[in-house]
């Protein structure tokens, strides 16, 4: 699995009891909803709902965690620039050399709730797209009509992203080898500009002959990709849904008002 | 004897290289070693009989019937075609869905598709990897179920460019087997090499492609003793002699 850019399980079928299609318009449903969430309590509360799902669905929590990881730098990045930016009561301030930097309290507040709502939503994807395969994947979004046409350069850009990832790596590991970290900081910077160039160079170079070699047997002749279609438990995810909608309407205001 | 293809005085050209007045026959049955150094434009005259690229002029018949973009399709079902490198060819998540991907393209029922891709992989002996991620494969593996893909449609002609590329002696020897297999069922087989060891024991005849022409095309029996074609199969044993002067100049 090292090598594959996301957490799909192996195979070309997983054992799920919710069909793919159903588990994947859940998560787009539920992403949906914490997005328009604006109170912190309430996008906890989702998100220890998402970590006790994907407990029960024995999720593989080191794959799922290990790729949110990740994406740790661009989370942190709204932590820290929006309380600088957003607001107008100043909690405190950071002196520096050339003065003094003011952190709002509101935009504490924003970037908490923003960076939660993020780590929520890319958990709901990640968690989800664990339990199925890459077929499955693809298969759910041909069921949601999403044209073939992109279903199959999706495909590709999914395999071929781990393998441009590992020779990314191996010519980045020849590049250490003849004194790369020997370099002043100019010469890094330049050396890993050509690494990237020759990457993107040879990405395609190589999608030329992966189409040539698709061509060869018989692309665009038959259908590529078979719908995964929905299962009858797929209502139990609606049921699951509605439940959470609704707790979140009645249940958390009172429990909310106990708590003040 | 009938020519399963036949190259007619191809001339074709791109940026610096140029292939002139290029002439082949590859016969029914037949397997046949095509020889040059790299950049010779062995790969291109492949791209060409596949019609991945088009001659400027001339012709190239499969089964006697002249590549033409309206028959594409119909030739390349009798082509299969194997890359140097398997990274090239294998696109789809799993190695079933890798190799049933032609099956499916040819209109075939679920069963025949099942029975095909089940069929390709006991050739190539990898029974038990049909879930396996495509990118988890070994070199040697990853290369025997692009073979898989390729003969899982059934061709009658194998076009194989480099198939020992990185091989070890076992893989090589496994290799051997899976071809010889498809040749006792009559597929007939053009592939490349640079080791002199599969020109003179693994082929029929020998074509000798340099600079964009053909310089030979004959018995391997007989090309053996021709100068041009050991030119361009490297002297091999002038390298023991060069290996074992220096040898003796640095004692």
């Amino acid at each position: 699995m090292s090598k594959f850019l996301l957490p799909f399980s192996e195979g070309r079928t997983s054992r799920s009891l919710f069909s793919s299609t159903g588990m994947l318009v859940s998560s787009f449903f539920l992403a949906a909803f914490v997005s328009i969430q604006n109170s912190l309590i309430y996008v906890l509360f989702i998100l220890g709902i998402v970590v006790m799902g994907g407990i029960v669905a024995r999720t593989r929590w080191g794959t799922v965690l290990s790729l949110i990881s990740k994406i740790e730098v661009i989370i942190l990045a709204w932590l820290l620039i929006i309380p600088l930016i957003y607001g107008t009561t100043v909690l405190f301030q950071i002196s520096l050399p050339w003065g003094t930097l003011p952190v709002f309290q509101e935009g504490v507040e924003r970037g908490l709730l923003l960076a939660l709502r993020m780590i929520t939503i890319i958990l709901i994807f990640i968690t989800t797209l664990s339990h199925m395969t890459l077929s499955e994947f693809i298969g759910a979004l041909k069921t949601l009509q999403v044209p073939t046409a992109m279903l199959g350069s999706l495909l590709i850009m999914l395999r071929f992203i781990p393998l441009f990832m590992e020779e990314r790596s191996q010519m980045h590991n020849a590049q250490i080898l003849r004194g790369y970290d020997l370099g002043n900081r100019w010469q890094k910077i330049r050396s890993l500009g050509n690494l990237v160039g020759t990457t993107i160079d040879r990405a395609f170079d190589r999608s030329i002959v992966v189409y040539e070699a698709m061509a060869l047997r018989g692309f665009g002749k038959g259908s590529m990709i078979s719908e995964t279609g929905v299962k009858r438990s797929d209502a139990i995810l609606l049921v699951l849904l509605a439940v959470l909608v609704l707790s979140m309407l009645f249940l958390i205001p009172h429990l909310e008002l106990i708590i003040i | 004897m009938t020519c399963a293809i036949d190259v007619s005085h191809v001339f074709f050209s791109y940026d610096d290289f140029r292939m002139e007045d290029v002439s082949l026959q590859l016969h029914i049955g037949e397997q046949k070693v095509l020889v040059g150094l790299n950049g010779s434009g062995k790969t291109t005259l492949f791209k060409l009989i596949l019609g991945l690229l088009e001659p400027t002029s001339g012709s190239i018949h499969v089964f006697e019937r002249e590549v033409t973009h309206e028959n594409l399709w119909e030739i390349r079902q009798d082509i299969g075609f194997l890359f140097q490198n398997p990274n090239d060819q294998l696109f789809a998540p799993t190695v079933w869905e890798d190799v049933s991907f032609g099956p499916r393209n040819l209109g075939l029922s679920k069963s025949e598709i099942d029975e095909r891709v089940r069929w390709a992989l006991e050739i190539v002996d990898m029974i038990g990897y049909e879930e396996r991620p495509v990118n988890q494969l070994s070199h040697g593996q990853a290369k025997r179920i692009a073979l898989a893909g390729i003969i899982a449609m059934r061709p009658s002609i194998l076009i194989l460019d480099e198939p020992f590329t990185g091989f070890d002696f076992k893989m090589v020897s496994n290799m051997i087997e899976i071809i010889n297999k498809m040749r006792q069922d009559g597929v007939t087989i053009l592939y490349t090499t640079h080791n002199r060891f599969f020109i003179e024991n693994w082929s029929d005849s020998v074509a000798v492609i340099e600079n964009g022409r053909i310089v030979y095309d004959g018995s391997t029996k007989e090309a053996m003793d021709q100068k041009i074609v050991k030119d361009n199969i490297g002297d091999w044993s002038g390298l023991k002699h060069l290996i074992r002067s220096f040898n003796e100049g640095i004692r």
